[in-house]
């Protein structure tokens, strides 16, 4: 899953998947801003049927982050 | 989840006015940069949209759209029985603007006129509550004014809302006729939990005389308090997960599937989100019209707009019918779905108008002497 998050999410800021690591903080990324705040949770419902409301969104900083969320909902 | 159905009721014509000043995206470029402009066209689609002269009223947009229906269905006014002006841009605190609208159209006073307060949602509600009132009266003839004027209230510095919005009127007329095959079918939600999502805190009575001091806030936005207020985030999330389910639950209610229909109105939020409900929702985009490149997210009006923008044509004596899935989605937060058959013949192509209510401006006390 982490892997699938950081291709997507390269794609979204467009930037080279090699430069993230799942210890990344996604909101330092060059190009992070609403509206890619807005594709990353559009990306995650399409990709794991998961609408990550923002208040818990900002409880969220890294890659690894993201993913152990989607799967502490998706047990 | 409250279903609504009208067998006896159609929608019989449209009509839809903008102003005639437009307002480029790309003017904003000294306040918020190219790249930031080039970011947001790519992500709301938004290119273009018009804006109200300073005494210019919501009401006016809708006077003129209904004004040109009733011209071109060769309507008299003296046979409307009911007008709904549904806006979140009265003319005055009171009375109500229908009223306004009333005189100004000549209708009778055997005429049942009043205002509903909404926005984003304003058209499915709005056909849903006068096709209901008319099912149950001897009311045959109604019209329905949606009409909204948004970009008096976004503060010219706040990036969230200054390029998103424009301002539009429009007008539907609402027929009862006992043979009708379709009606009308609806069903709407509301979420106040969440009422500060899209606000404007001031000029309300909770707060009538707020300073308009520009700071700085949360955001990062300038704005005062008599401005409009959104937050994007929440908002976004809201439309991804209610709205398709709202679209889900309606076609499973009334039994009837996506195939069924020839178009699907969405309210013209921004093209991003509705490139997410159409993918959720599960309809082919090709099927999903787009107005808001040319102007903008015009909130009341923006399904009525869609619809004559989309299917309106000039000059022409070919008729088809097509069924349409409208769904209007925000502020509130409210949203509504409602199924109806229309006629392209009778939707009037979109056009402009700077025409202006100017007695209805009182300045002075004078004024009303």
């Amino acid at each position: 899953m982490t892997a699938t998050l950081i291709e997507r999410i390269a794609e979204i800021v467009e930037c080279e998947p090699s430069t993230i690591s799942p210890e990344s903080e996604f909101r330092s990324l060059e190009n992070w801003d609403s509206l890619a705040y807005m594709s990353v949770v559009a990306m995650i419902d399409s990709e794991f049927s998961l609408v990550i409301s923002q208040e818990d969104f900002r409880k969220l900083t890294t890659i690894n982050d993201i993913a152990q969320f989607i799967q502490s909902k998706n047990q | 989840m409250p279903y609504f159905e009208c067998n006896n009721i159609r929608i019989a014509g449209i009509a839809c006015a903008v102003p005639e000043t437009i307002v480029k995206v790309d003017s904003f470029e000294n306040q918020v940069g190219k790249e930031a402009i080039e970011k947001f066209k790519k992500a709301t689609g938004i290119e273009r949209f018009h804006k109200t002269l300073d005494n210019q009223t919501a009401s006016d947009l809708g006077y003129a759209a209904a004004k040109k229906l009733l011209e071109q269905l060769n309507i008299s006014p003296e046979t409307i029985q009911a007008l709904l002006f549904v806006s979140h841009s009265p003319d005055y605190r009171r009375p109500a603007t229908a009223a306004v609208l009333q005189m100004r159209l000549g209708l009778p006073k055997d005429c049942a006129c009043y205002d509903i307060n909404l926005g984003c949602s304003a058209y499915p509600y709005g056909v849903v509550t006068l096709s209901s009132m008319m099912e149950c009266s001897n009311i045959s003839r109604a019209l329905l004014i949606c009409a909204e004027s948004p970009t008096k209230i976004a503060n010219p510095l706040d990036r969230t809302t200054a390029m998103l919005f424009g301002d539009a009127g429009s007008a539907s007329l609402l027929l009862k006729e006992k043979s009708h095959c379709c009606g009308i079918k609806g069903a709407m939600r509301t979420d106040g939990y969440n009422y500060r999502a899209i606000i404007v805190p001031a000029g309300g009575f909770r707060n009538l005389y707020a300073p308009k001091d520009i700071t700085c806030w949360h955001d990062g936005n300038q704005r005062h308090l008599h401005n409009l207020y959104m937050n994007g985030g929440d908002v976004f999330n809201f439309t991804i997960t209610e709205v398709p389910r709202l679209i889900q639950e309606f076609l499973q209610h009334y039994e009837v599937t996506v195939e069924e229909f020839d178009s699907f109105i969405m309210h013209q939020a921004n093209l991003f989100i509705m490139k997410q409900i159409s993918r959720k929702a599960r309809f082919p985009l090709e099927k999903m019209p787009v107005s808001l490149d040319r102007y903008g997210n015009t909130s009341a009006a923006a399904i009525p707009l869609t619809l004559c923008d989309a299917y309106a044509k000039q000059n022409t004596n070919t008729q088809s019918n097509i069924k349409v899935l409208m769904c209007g989605y925000g502020v509130g937060l409210s949203w509504g779905v409602i199924s109806a058959t229309l006629t392209t013949n009778e939707l009037v192509p979109v056009f402009t108008s700077n025409e202006t209510f100017t007695e209805g401006l009182i300045e002075s006390p004078t004024d009303l002497e």
